[in-house]
């Protein structure tokens, strides 16, 4: 502030992973990664400048806030008018993720040990040629600190479990996978505990088998039953990135980025049919953008981004909500790391079961003609989110109300605004779960932030549907 | 200041000399970068970044172990040995474990440059400037960003080796956007050296390939001719650089795999006009001088006129079939002519110049050489060998062999990142006219 800033505010965070990961029955070498190190960021003549190192001495630190002092009166001379920002209040907070077992206190003997376990559960199926099995563990504390006197502490953790089962098409001699469902969470090691991964390895290793004599797809208009595991990107990607206010107001520093919900259709875009109900928010237990603060000192919160169908509300921080009229920050700010700028990430999203108990089999049961389509694929879609292409990891057949033979390389195209108004019905609470990615990736350079979703299962009809094999 | 040969040696010495186990490889990766991000005519934001990863792996009782810490005081340097020690004594023995490399003879390029080593955001100003200006002017809307800086990769073996290289990159993007929101332009330049840096005729190509972008059209899904500026080629068909793994073919995994497993070494497999080198010499996209085992670069040629000559194997896959080790390469060179875009164009009577792509990915993660994406920026309409009307943006699915061998021509080349490269090296990748290629919808936006 010495040196002429108007605002600033410093982030240290100090991150410690660990990968312990077996493939076919050998251990590979484990991964630790201690890093830490701070940010400043600065409005200077009413423009951000922004500066971070790894040394955390107090010489460095004078040395990078003038840094971004320096910076920042660059960039004021390329502004027309000042940012408009509204500091985080005078607070002094903390934050821990609720977690039962540190993950970073589990042994690494006992990590191993219950990986090899489950690995011998796989290679109880013949037809299991490759099995890799990894657990990621995260600890973060993030420390917060403005020139307003707002101070968080916040411990955030985080484990991902996750496998690939490969088999080989005896005839063809290409490796056939099924990747595992098993998703990221914002818990402690006993998220692991939680998962049946037991009986997840079971139902896939089936699946993996049943695959091997799975018929290519015939592309073709038809319904598709989106199981949650697969609805989850999909619903991440066509509504997620696209309620983000940053690429509503022109972009940020993606420069190519923008967005079909654009200002003037905010409370008007029939964006989904009148079951599609999406909410935003960084609170649900164990969800990945779960956290108390956001990345500029604000508490988070909780909000509608579809009601009935009708888009209806932005993801928002306090860089950017002032900058349209009617918005104000919402807590949405993330800095990916200690190096870098706090950017506007789309807390958890989810869109809400139906209220009947509907289940999978009940939708299957009322398609005359679809496809049943679960776990999450390769992905692709426009900049301005508007249409996309999505995978999946194993689908069926469905003819009159029944599954009838397994099908490969099924994915589907779809414009987002005909997709979310192509639902038609959605599974009950049963159906529904919340998953998510630890790399969700946004912003030039790119930053990459965990982000959760949650889905119900539900139907959408006259999907476009194509052969990812181009066949 | 990023360290010095000296200073990262020294580091190097502490780490190695704290190891007990019989084998082990150390590295540091610093930065230090300097970037101006600028939308709607207006700074958004500078940011400077200082950063070091110091990376041990070690081999005890024929077991390895890593561990990685961006602190270099002692205290951490010999925390993070313990560490990898620690961790290797929960592994299995992984049978042979290939040893470190010995002393080799690196072969630096000349990708070091002072002036973007050393640029701040004073440095930036210029770049900026003649893009928000020349955006105001024109009433289009700016935005892109500038990136300066240096990285250093050291490595260390208790073999011997110590290898070090410093390099320096420079980068200029922009995009230029119409307050309606109904066209587009986008450029971008990429080197060593702020000379690399041309602004002012990437900001000139942005706003005429906006200027050209006004009314665009659709067109049916189909089969068509399409020409690509090197950028777009280089994001659709560089995921031929996947496929170059040995261990991956054998296993079916890439589009060369063979029934049995064979090696389809000294086979045709793309078309003869094409040829993809690695070089750590070559002027416009030099590879790194070693590579994170220590390994020195040497001019690689993976394919030669269309047939594949060399297949990357990792030392431990290297070790395990008795082969040599073939580093996998980061940066790229393929062969290219002095045909101009316009050139490749003039031979086409009906198709298509994609100029940008989108999000393009492996449509299926088990077969990554069929992808899919999206067109970009700058689409047009070819008619009678001319660019006549910009169309709206187009879905396609292509199999990245199919294209490389079908191509019909290869014009001039340009520096590129490609997006199925993640190490942030740069290619240098032609523009390439293609036959045959499906587009399977056409979308709403420009």
């Amino acid at each position: 502030m010495r040196q002429g800033a108007t605002y600033a505010e410093a982030r240290v965070i100090r991150r410690t992973t660990e990968g312990v990961a077996v493939l076919d029955r050998v251990v590979q070498p484990v991964r630790s990664n201690a890093d830490l190190g701070f940010g400043v960021r600065v409005l200077v003549n009413g423009a951000w400048g922004f500066a971070a190192s790894q040394l955390v001495t107090p010489d460095e630190v004078e040395r990078v806030a003038r840094l971004a002092v320096s910076g920042g009166r660059v960039a004021a001379a390329f502004r027309e008018r000042p940012v408009e920002f509204r500091p985080a209040k005078a607070c002094r907070a903390q934050w821990k993720t609720p977690i039962e077992i540190d993950p970073l206190s589990v042994s690494q003997k006992e990590k191993v040990e219950l990986l090899l376990s489950y690995q011998e559960l796989a290679f109880r199926e013949p037809c299991v040629t490759n099995m890799m099995f990894d657990v990621y563990s995260v600890r973060e504390e993030r420390h917060f600190a403005s020139s307003e006197s707002c101070y968080v502490d916040q411990e955030l953790y985080y484990v991902w479990p996750s496998f690939l089962l490969v088999s080989i098409d005896e005839e063809t001699g290409e490796p056939i996978q099924r990747a595992s469902d098993t998703h990221a969470a914002a818990k402690g090691w006993e998220h692991v505990q939680e998962l049946d991964i037991p009986g997840h390895i079971e139902h896939l290793t089936a699946q993996l088998k049943e695959k091997l004599s799975a018929s290519p797809v015939e592309p073709r208009r038809r319904a598709l039953v989106l199981d949650s595991s697969n609805l989850q990107l999909t619903l991440h990607e066509t509504i997620g990135h696209a309620v983000e206010l940053d690429l509503a107001l022109g972009g940020d520093a993606q420069s190519a980025s923008a967005t079909y919900c654009t200002l003037d259709r905010l409370d008007t875009l029939r964006l989904g049919s009148k079951l599609v109900n999406v909410t935003a928010d960084r609170s649900t237990p164990g969800a990945l953008s779960t956290c108390g603060f956001d990345d500029e000192g604000y508490p988070t919160e909780t909000f509608s981004v579809v009601r009935e169908g009708l888009f209806v509300g932005y993801a928002t921080s306090a860089s950017h909500a002032l900058e349209a009229r009617g918005q104000r920050p919402r807590g949405c700010a993330y800095a990916a790391t200690w190096a870098d700028v706090p950017m506007l990430r789309v807390p958890n999203l989810t869109l809400a079961a139906g209220p009947d108990p509907v289940s999978v089999e009940d939708l299957i049961a009322a398609t005359d003609d679809g496809i049943y389509l679960a776990g999450a694929g390769s992905f692709s879609i426009d900049e301005q989110r508007g249409n996309g292409q999505f995978g999946g990891q194993v689908a069926w057949e469905i003819k009159r109300g029944k599954l009838t033979r397994m099908l490969r390389d099924v994915g589907y195209r779809c414009s987002s605004l005909e997709f979310w108004n192509s639902c038609t019905v959605l599974g009950g609470p049963a159906t529904w779960t919340m998953g998510g990615t630890l790399m969700c990736g946004k912003g030039d350079p790119a930053q990459y932030c965990p982000s959760g979703h949650g889905a119900p299962a539900a139907r959408f009809d006259n999907i476009d549907v194509f052969n990812t094999r181009a066949e | 200041m990023l360290l010095s040969e000296n200073e990262a040696q020294e580091i190097c010495r502490k780490l190695l000399g704290a190891v007990t186990g019989e084998d082990a490889l150390v590295s540091l990766t610093g930065m230090r970068t300097s970037s101006t991000a600028f939308a709607r005519n207006e700074v958004l934001r500078t940011a400077a970044l200082h950063d070091l990863e110091v990376s041990v792996t070690v081999t005890l009782a024929g077991r390895r172990g890593h561990a990685v810490t961006n602190q270099a005081d002692d205290e951490s340097l010999r925390r993070t040995v313990a560490t990898a020690e620690r961790n290797a004594s929960v592994g299995h023995a992984e049978g042979e474990v290939p040893p470190t490399l010995g002393p080799q003879d690196y072969r630096q390029s000349l990708s070091w440059f002072a002036d973007a080593a050393e640029a701040g955001p004073d440095a930036h100003e210029e770049h900026v400037r003649r893009s928000i200006e020349r955006c105001r002017h024109e009433d289009l809307l700016g935005a892109g960003t500038v990136e300066t800086g240096e990285s250093l990769h050291a490595v260390a073996t208790l073999r011997g080796l110590f290898g070090y290289q410093r390099r320096s990159r420079a980068r200029f993007s922009t995009t230029v956007r119409t307050r309606a929101g109904d066209a587009a332009g986008e450029e971008a330049a990429y080197g060593f050296s702020l000379a690399d840096l041309d602004s002012r005729k990437v900001v000139e190509a942005a706003v005429e390939c906006c200027r050209r972008s006004r009314g665009a059209m659709a067109v049916e899904p189909g089969l068509y001719t399409v020409v690509f500026a090197p950028v777009a080629a280089a994001d659709v068909y560089g995921w031929i650089f996947t496929q170059l793994d040995g261990w991956s073919t054998e296993v079916g995994e890439t589009c060369f795999s063979q029934p049995g497993g064979e090696l389809p070494l000294g086979k045709q497999l793309l078309s003869e006009k094409l040829s993809i080198w690695t070089d750590p010499e070559d002027p416009h996209a030099p590879a790194a001088a070693l590579d994170d085992e220590g390994l020195a670069a040497r001019r690689i040629h993976w394919v030669e006129n269309g047939v594949l000559r060399m297949l990357a194997y990792a030392p431990q896959k290297a070790v395990e079939r008795g082969l040599a080790v073939v580093p996998a390469p980061t940066s790229f060179i393929l062969s290219s002519s002095a045909t101009t875009l316009d050139g490749l164009v003039a031979e086409v009577d009906r198709g298509i110049l994609v100029s940008r792509t989108q999000y393009v990915q492996p449509t299926d993660d088990g077969h990554r050489y069929v992808v899919g994406g999206v067109t970009g920026i700058g689409t047009f309409l070819i008619e009678h060998g001319k660019v006549t009307r910009p169309l709206l943006n187009l879905r396609f699915t292509e199999d990245v062999q199919r294209g490389l061998s079908e191509l019909e021509a290869l014009g001039c080349a340009a520096r590129t990142l490609p997006v199925a490269i993640d190490a942030q090296e740069l290619c240098y990748f032609p523009s390439l006219r293609i036959p045959s290629f499906r587009v399977e919808e056409c979308l709403a936006g420009v």
